[in-house]
C-alpha cells in the first residue's frame, strides 16, 4: 500500500516537473530581457511582450484591489456580524454556486454590463471588474474559512477586556486570519493571472501599450492563446508561457515570505 | 454589596440553564461557586459580565446590580472593563507578553502602558519570570505562566470584580498553588468570584460559597461545606 502510494506521489511530482521542464526547455532560450522589455513587432511574431506584461499587471492588480476588500468585508459580515439564519445561508449558497460558474459566463456578463451597457468599451477597467466578480467567491469562501478557524477563546478573551466587536476583529481576528486570507488571495491571484476567456471578452486583445484604464489590453494568457492558435511564433509562445508560470510562482513565493515575516513579527 | 443578583434566569435557546438565582457578592471577598458539571455555575458567572450577549440564542433575565446600578445600563464593553474575567483554559493572544497585558489599556488609549504592564505582571506574580523577555511570544510560556498572564491581562484594566471560570483546571499542582496564593493576595483589592471543581480549593480561597444544582442556586454562605442543609449538597460532598 505504502509503496503504491509513494509511486503515485512520485508520478504526480514527475508530471509537474515534466511540465515545468518542458516550458524551460522550449521557452528559456527566447526568454531574454529584450523579450520581456521589448515592444511586439508584427503582431508578436517578433519583438517582446512589454505591453502584455503591463496589461497583465493592471488587470490582475485592479481585480485584486476591487475583489479583496469587498470579499473580505463580505466574509467578515457573514462570519462575525450576520445573525445567521436564512439570509446568510442564502448568500453562502449563492457564493458557492458562483464559484462554479464557468469563466466565459462571467466574461459574457462583464461584456454586456461593463463593455456595452456602461460604455467602457473593451478596456482594462472592464476586464478588471469582470475578473474581480469572478474572484469574489474564492476570496469570500477562503476568508470565511480563515475567520472561522480563529478560536472562540480569543474572541471571548478580547471581549472580556472590554474590546468592541470591531476592535477585537481589527486587533485579533484579522491578524490571526491573515495567513488564511492571504492564501485565498493567492489562489485568486493565480486564477486571475491565467484567466483567458473572461478577459478576452472584456479587455479585448489589443497589443498596444495601455495608457489608461479605458484602453484595451492583452494579458499574458490571451497573448499566449493568440500566439499559439495563430501559429505566430513557437519560441515566443513557449517563452510567454514560461514567463506566465514564473510570474505566478514568484508571486506565490513572495506571498509566502511575506506571511512568514508577518507571523514572526 | 459589590454585586447583587436577583432572580437571574439564563436560557440557551429552549434550554433553561439557570433558574431564579439570587446572590449577594460583597466587596474585597472571594466567592466560590461549586456544583456538579452542567449545574449552571459557569452560566451564572458569565451572566455577570454579559458574556451571554456574545452567544446567539443565549438570553438572560432578572436583575444584576453593580454598586447598585443595573448592569444593563452599561455598554457591555464598559461593564467588562470593570468586571474582568479569566477563563478555564489559558487563552493568551498570539502576540508578545507585553502586548497581551497592554491589550485592554491600549483600547482605552491609557497613557503609561509600560508602568501598567509592569505593575499588572507584578500583581500577578509573573514579573520576575518574564521581565527579561517581555517581547517574547506569550504562547511560549508554560500553562501556569499563561494563566497568570491572563490574570495580569485582566488586572491591567484595574477591575472592581474578577471572575474566574475554573482557572486551575488545566494547571499542574504547583501552578494551581501559585494561582490560589494570587487570589488571596488580590482579595484585599477587589471582589473575586471563582468557579471551581475542587472542594479543597473552595475551602482554601473562598470566604463564601454558593452551591448550584440542576440550574438552581440551592444554598450559599461562609460555612455551607461544614454545615450543608440541602440533601443535594450533602450528597455532592460525599461523592
Amino acid at each position: 500500500m505504502k509503496a503504491g502510494l509513494s509511486a503515485v506521489a512520485l508520478a504526480v511530482t514527475g508530471v509537474l516537473a515534466g511540465l515545468i521542464g518542458l516550458l524551460v526547455v522550449r521557452g528559456a532560450s527566447s526568454l531574454t530581457l529584450d523579450f520581456l522589455l521589448g515592444l511586439p513587432v508584427r503582431a508578436g511574431r517578433e519583438g517582446g511582450i512589454l505591453p502584455v506584461l503591463a496589461s497583465t499587471g493592471f488587470l490582475v492588480g485592479g481585480a485584486l484591489v476591487l475583489s479583496v476588500p469587498v470579499g473580505v468585508g463580505t466574509a467578515l459580515y457573514l462570519q462575525e456580524y450576520a445573525p445567521g439564519g436564512r439570509m446568510v445561508a442564502c448568500v453562502r449558497a449563492l457564493t458557492e454556486a458562483l464559484a462554479g460558474v464557468p469563466s466565459i459566463i462571467f466574461g459574457l456578463f462583464g461584456f454586456s454590463l461593463f463593455v456595452i451597457r456602461l460604455g467602457w468599451g473593451w478596456s482594462l477597467a472592464a476586464g478588471s471588474a469582470t475578473l474581480a466578480l469572478m474572484l469574489l467567491p474564492t476570496v469570500i469562501r477562503t476568508s470565511e474559512e480563515a475567520l472561522a478557524a480563529v478560536p472562540r477563546d480569543l474572541r471571548e478573551g478580547a471581549a472580556a477586556l472590554g474590546a468592541t466587536r470591531w476592535e477585537s476583529i481589527r486587533r485579533l481576528t484579522l491578524r490571526e486570519a491573515a495567513p488564511g486570507i492571504m492564501t485565498g488571495v493567492m489562489l485568486a491571484l493565480g486564477r486571475a493571472f491565467g484567466e483567458t476567456a473572461a478577459v478576452l471578452l472584456t479587455a479585448g486583445s489589443a497589443l498596444g501599450m495601455p495608457a489608461s484604464p479605458l484602453d484595451p489590453g492583452r494579458p499574458m494568457a490571451v497573448h499566449l492563446y493568440i500566439l499559439a492558435t495563430e501559429g505566430l511564433s513557437e519560441g515566443r509562445t513557449w517563452a510567454t508561457a514560461l514567463a506566465l508560470v514564473a510570474g505566478v510562482l514568484a508571486v506565490n513565493l513572495m506571498a509566502n515570505l511575506l506571511m512568514g515575516w508577518w507571523r514572526r513579527r | 454589596m459589590k454585586l447583587e443578583v436577583e432572580k437571574l434566569n439564563v436560557y440557551y435557546g429552549q434550554v433553561h440553564a439557570l433558574k431564579d438565582a439570587t446572590l449577594s457578592i460583597p466587596d474585597r471577598n472571594v466567592t466560590g461557586l461549586i456544583g456538579p458539571s452542567g449545574c449552571g455555575k459557569s452560566t451564572f458567572l458569565r451572566a455577570l459580565n454579559r458574556m451571554h450577549d456574545l452567544m446567539p440564542g443565549a438570553r438572560a433575565a432578572g436583575s444584576i446590580r453593580l454598586d447598585g446600578r443595573d448592569i444593563r445600563s452599561f455598554r457591555p464593553e464598559q461593564l467588562r472593563c470593570r468586571i474582568g474575567m479569566v477563563f478555564q483554559r489559558p487563552n493568551p493572544f498570539p502576540m508578545s507578553i507585553y502586548d497581551n497585558v497592554a491589550f485592554g489599556p491600549s483600547l482605552l488609549g491609557a497613557p503609561g502602558l509600560d508602568d501598567i504592564v509592569e505593575e499588572s505582571l507584578r500583581r500577578a506574580a509573573l514579573w520576575d519570570e518574564v521581565k527579561r523577555r517581555l517581547l517574547a511570544d506569550a504562547r511560549a510560556l508554560s500553562g501556569g505562566q499563561q494563566q497568570r498572564l491572563c490574570i495580569a491581562r485582566a488586572l491591567a484594566m484595574n477591575p472592581d470584580v474578577l471572575l474566574m471560570d475554573e482557572p486551575c483546571s488545566a494547571l499542574d499542582p504547583g501552578s494551581t498553588q501559585a494561582v490560589e496564593e494570587l487570589i488571596l493576595s488580590l482579595r484585599s483589592d477587589m471582589a473575586i468570584m471563582i468557579v471551581t471543581h475542587s472542594m479543597g480549593q473552595a475551602r482554601r480561597v473562598a470566604d463564601q460559597i454558593a452551591f448550584f444544582h440542576s440550574g438552581h442556586l440551592l444554598e450559599a454562605g461562609p460555612d455551607i461545606l461544614e454545615h450543608p442543609r440541602t440533601p443535594e449538597l450533602i450528597q455532592f460532598l460525599t461523592l
